[in-house]
């Protein structure tokens, strides 16, 4: 079986630094998302924005992205899933 | 968001040159959607010509679909110059008669001496325009003790845009009192005598004898007799005194009044014309919302519109002013109408004359000829019925009195 470090020393590094993708949900209805890279997509059912480690998706209804502070974001609208993806993974894949 | 934003759509294939600008260049875009090749959000002010020329830049065609907040108000304003111009002549007009006599309110029931108030205020320069901070109120609070006879004190008042005078007036001293003349009670109705109040004066005539008008009851003139017994017999002594009678007599009368009214007469008709004037009333300032009073007789209405909020009457209102023009033309009056009309006159008469009196007994004859009704009402009436009639003591002749003791 193989075994994980529990902490990386990059990722301690990042964690120490508040580096980290902090993904906060409020019910259904919002979800602030810091340290955000960059925005991919923005569409009433898909919001797709990139952080230093993740994509995040965020997938739902009437979905609108509100920018409200440097590198963090608030997508606004009815919630329904929540997708993350290792940037490593979404770099192999391509 | 302070100075308020604008709503933006933006077309293109792809956005994502956008969104990297966006992050990069830190732009707080709201509400960012991408719909089928048509992103939409919303700016600050203060961003939209930084955002703008990015957009230029990376040869997206925009355009610009609403505005919120100050910006919305502010081109609210600049396409309507005439509101701010308004706004801006408001302000400096409430300015200017915040401090200038717009209402001279003169705090009495008697039109006699608000007119004369009003008339020495206008002659020294009082009146609605004059600069309220140059008013020394002490001294025209003065001028006015002095020039006007009928009160004894006087106090302005400054109330919002205007001054309010108020007044006490001299209270007149009853007929009579202050008089040195002497005088005796007359009967001013022909009646019977029913009740008799006297505190000074000889009593003439009884209680319950019938007096015809102009009878002396109660004489001014005072004879008291006085007899001595002497060695030489008896020696009368008589003294007359004049003094002022004080009473009063009550009794039953007849009082006949006749009331005439003509066939033919002048009769108040509208001529149908109606003029609304209005005026806008901030705290006590009453600003005329017209330039003239239109020409005429009128019967004038007012109405006071001013809001409320929570139960608090707001301190400015609308005030409307209709005016209903009327003249008097000649007409011909049924038997009937002519009737009513004489009838009218005799109520009137009776609120106005018998109120301080009892009314016993009422009763009406009419007579018509070719030219009107006469409606002759008797009334019987209990009430006072006499009058004071002053008159000349004659000078007295020092003989007719005897010594004081010790002359």
């Amino acid at each position: 079986m193989r075994r994980f470090p529990l902490l990386s020393f990059f990722g301690l590094a990042r964690e120490m630094m508040y580096l980290q993708s902090y993904v906060r949900i409020n019910d259904n209805t919002s979800a602030v998302v810091e340290n955000i890279k960059r925005i991919c997509s923005c569409t009433d059912v898909c919001t797709r924005v990139l952080t230093s480690s993740f994509e995040i998706e965020i997938w739902g209804q009437g979905l609108s992205l509100t920018s409200y502070s440097q590198d963090s974001a608030e997508i606004r609208g009815t919630i329904e899933q929540v997708r993350l993806v290792s940037r490593r993974l979404r770099d192999g894949d391509r | 968001m302070m100075l308020g934003g604008i709503g933006y759509e933006v077309y293109g294939d792809s956005f994502d040159r956008l969104y990297r600008l966006i992050i990069g260049k830190n732009i707080p875009v709201e509400g960012l959607c991408e719909r089928g090749g048509t992103l939409t959000f919303r700016l600050s002010a203060e961003h939209c010509l930084r955002a703008e020329r990015a957009m230029r830049k990376l040869g997206h065609e925009f355009r610009r679909t609403e505005k919120y907040g100050l910006v919305r108000t502010l081109s609210f304003f600049a396409g309507r110059p005439g509101l701010l111009v308004g706004t801006a002549l408001s302000c400096g007009l409430m300015w200017y008669y915040s401090d200038v006599i717009l209402i001279v309110d003169v705090q009495t029931e008697n039109d006699a001496i608000r007119e004369q108030v009003m008339n020495v205020l206008e002659d020294r320069g009082i009146i609605p325009g004059k600069y309220i901070p140059d008013i020394d109120y002490a001294v025209e609070e003065r001028a006015l003790k002095k020039n006007i006879d009928l009160i004894s004190w006087a106090g302005i008042s400054r109330t919002g845009s205007g001054i309010s005078v108020d007044v006490v007036e001299n209270i007149p001293a009853e007929k009579g009192i202050h008089t040195g003349m002497p005088c005796d009670l007359v009967a001013c109705e022909d009646g019977v005598i029913e009740k008799i109040e006297l505190y000074e004066g000889q009593l003439m005539i009884p209680l319950g004898s019938g007096v015809v008008k102009g009878d002396t009851i109660v004489s001014g003139t005072v004879t008291t007799e006085k007899s001595a017994f002497t060695t030489e017999g008896e020696v009368k002594t008589s003294r007359t005194d004049y003094v002022k009678s004080v009473g009063k007599i009550y009794g039953t009368f007849t009082r006949k009044m006749v009331f005439r009214q003509d066939f033919g007469s002048m009769e108040k008709t509208e001529t149908g014309r109606r003029e609304t004037l209005h005026s806008l009333k901030v705290f006590s300032a009453e600003i005329p919302l017209y330039f003239q009073v239109p020409e005429g007789f009128f019967d004038a209405e007012l109405s006071v519109k001013s809001p409320v909020v929570n139960g608090f009457t707001m301190p400015f209102a609308l005030n409307e002013v209709t005016l209903t023009e009327f003249d008097y033309r000649p007409s011909v009056l049924t038997e009937e109408e002519a009737l009513d009309m004489a009838g009218e006159k005799a109520y009137i008469y009776e609120q106005d004359f018998l109120k301080d009196h009892r009314l016993i007994d009422r009763q009406t004859k009419i007579r018509t000829d070719k030219n009107g009704v006469e409606l002759e009402v008797s009334y019987t009436l209990y009430g006072l019925m006499s009058r004071e009639r002053e008159f000349f003591a004659p000078r007295t002749r020092p003989e007719e009195y005897p010594p004081k003791a010790g002359e």
